[in-house]
């Protein structure tokens, strides 16, 4: 009967396992919203952008529903936000708005790859992803991934 | 130069997997391993050199003739001699096919060719055929085939250095792949394969050819993995087919399989936690070496590999009779090598589907000046699997399922002839426990972590 005992050891590890695995999963959706700057001495902090969840239930002002959108904020080597996740519907219009003090280029690894210009000042821009997948949206020159777009 | 980091490489990651399909496949796979393990198996099926079924004489006779073994390494040659063409004169960006050949065709290919013809790569190497054809020049007898170099004017290759030279050139590649911040810098990557055929030069100019058996890192993982495919030979060296589980007990237990496995593991455990959210944060929110703290973590995991899988398999009463303590873990590791193929489908099925095909459009285009060599340059990517989340799912958990179900089985099988009855089922519970873990942490990566 020790087959029979082993057979409960395992069962009950692979329980606990996943058990750990299932929460610390949701504690990873946790801190979505405090992904912060390296620091934030003094110039305007990256969290006031409003946080973009893909749940457009609640929107008071006057606009039509808006669709989904990410704020960057770039001051030279700084980026923000840091790694923001954002759901996404294929197809979907994402809205980029940029504010930078230089000119520059995010790079989106969907497939097939984009890129988004954008100059000194602010920048408005939209683009759709085609393929699903988890899309990495990176500043080129600094390399900063400033999103994750979970596309489906 | 490029500033993307190579896991960058093809566009979109694939999507995490949802936690319950996961847990469904890793529970099954615990259920059905130790159901088998402990109620039907009781006997040691694949340490013999038996139930081999004999590829006819004729077919055996192209096969292992010179014709096709020349063809081979005529083909093997001619494309590295293309390569260099890009290497040299291309683009110094990622429109160059150096990269997609190097880490899709070359180090994610290997896996399905020699899965399917065993050690394809050691039939077209280059770098073996260039060596082969220096002794020949030099007028020395080459290195015996699979055991150690017996050439005039070289040195026996020692047993206690086995695979170890092929755990740091393995080590090597998935550093330069996975963490090197010029992974797709042209400059560096040409520098990584000089220095690698320099290794490769040097070992030979000491050992013979006997050296690439063992240092050469893809010739050895195309080997691993080729002993998972029907393809072998018998005693007598004749050409047989056998069963993958029955081939894969022949990989030869020498000293640094277990680095090499442990490398191979653990660095498919580094390359999907380093692109999770957690992860990334984490290290933007911090101003540490990306590099130095890259190195480090991937090291960590490849020695928790490595160390957990000693030591569970050396956790065991040993007869005095018996195998020593110390042969334990070599003896084991090749039931690791099913799990390693199963996580390189799990991880790499879309980026070697997807980028293999982008690489066949840049490929035409080698010097970066619009050719159009071999009329692939307008063909479109066809991203069907990407467009089919649920199926790549489905792919991944059974890959992983199955593999951890065959390495499972191997260890199991291993141990009855290793292990005196009396210790057989204590004796195997902490390589199953270890075996446990590697699930929890492929499954748990694959959620997405």
């Amino acid at each position: 009967m020790r087959s029979v005992r082993l057979i409960a050891v395992a069962l009950t590890t692979v329980l606990a396992l996943s058990a750990c695995s299932g929460s610390n999963d949701e504690s990873t959706d946790a801190p979505e919203a405090t992904a912060a700057a390296p620091d934030d001495s003094g110039s305007a902090p990256p969290e006031e952008s409003p946080s973009t969840s893909p749940t457009q239930s609640v929107s008071p002002t006057e606009e039509a529903p808006a669709g989904p959108s990410i704020e960057v904020r770039i001051e030279g080597d700084r980026v923000a936000p840091n790694a923001e996740e954002l759901a996404l519907a294929v197809n979907e219009t994402l809205v980029w708005n940029i504010t930078s003090d230089r000119a520059g280029e995010l790079h989106v690894h969907s497939k097939p790859e984009q890129y988004v210009e954008f100059g000194e000042g602010e920048t408005r821009a939209e683009m759709t992803v085609e393929t699903p997948g988890s899309v990495e949206v990176e500043d080129h020159e600094t390399r900063a991934v400033v999103a994750i777009l979970e596309v489906r | 130069m490029t500033n993307i980091s190579a896991h960058g490489l093809g566009g979109a990651d694939d999507l995490p997997i949802p936690a319950n399909l996961a847990i469904a496949g890793g529970t099954a796979a615990l259920t059905i391993s130790f159901a088998v393990l402990l109620l039907a198996w009781r006997k040691a099926r694949f340490d013999t050199p038996s139930h081999e079924l004999l590829v006819p004489p004729p077919i055996a006779r192209v096969l292992d003739g010179p014709a096709l073994k020349i063809a081979l390494r005529a083909l093997g040659l001619l494309f590295l001699g293309f390569m260099l063409w890009p290497a040299v004169l291309g683009p110094n960006d990622l429109t160059n096919p150096v990269f997609g050949v190097a880490y899709a065709w070359l180090w994610v290919g290997l896996v399905p060719v020699s899965l399917l013809f065993g050690s394809a790569y050691r039939a077209v190497n280059p770098v073996r055929t260039l060596l082969e054809l220096l002794d020949k020049a030099v007028g020395r007898t080459p290195g015996d085939r699979h055991s150690d170099g017996r050439g005039e004017g070289l040195r026996p290759y020692p047993p206690w250095l086995g695979y170890w030279p092929a755990s740091l050139g393995l080590f090597a590649f998935v550093w330069l792949e996975l963490v090197s911040p010029d992974g797709t810098d042209l400059d560096f990557v040409r520098l990584w394969f000089a220095l690698y055929a320099a290794a490769m030069l040097v070992g030979w100019a000491v050992f013979g050819t006997a050296w690439v058996s063992r240092a050469d890192p893809f010739e050895v993982y195309s080997t691993l993995v080729g002993h998972l495919s029907p393809w072998s030979r018998n005693t007598a060296g004749r050409l047989v087919l056998v069963s993958p589980l029955r081939n894969l007990a022949r990989i030869s237990p020498e000293a640094g399989l277990v680095a090499v496995v442990a490398v191979l593991l653990g660095s498919t455990a580094y390359d999907s936690w380093s692109s999770s959210v957690t992860w990334i944060r984490f290290v933007q929110s911090n101003s540490i070496d990306l590099t130095r703290l890259g190195t480090g973590l991937m090291l960590l995991i490849i020695v928790i590999v490595g160390i957990t899988f000693t030591a569970a398999s050396m956790a065991t009463g040993v007869g005095p009779q018996g195998t020593p303590r110390r042969e334990l873990p070599r003896r084991l590791a090749h039931s690791i090598v099913p799990i390693i193929v199963g996580y390189m489908i799990a991880h790499y099925l879309t980026f070697l589907v997807e980028y293999g095909q982008q690489t066949l459009i840049l490929i035409s285009d080698p010097g970066g000046t619009g050719a159009n060599l071999f009329g692939t340059a307008d063909l479109e990517i066809n991203y069907w699997l990407s467009q089919h989340p649920s199926v790549v799912a489905s792919i991944k958990v059974l890959a992983i399922v199955t593999g951890h179900v065959l390495g499972v089985i191997a260890a199991h099988d291993r141990s009855l002839t290793l292990l005196a009855r009396r210790h057989l089922i204590i004796g195997q519970l902490a390589l199953l426990f270890a075996m446990v873990g590697y699930t929890f942490m492929g499954l748990y990566l694959l959620f997405g972590a």
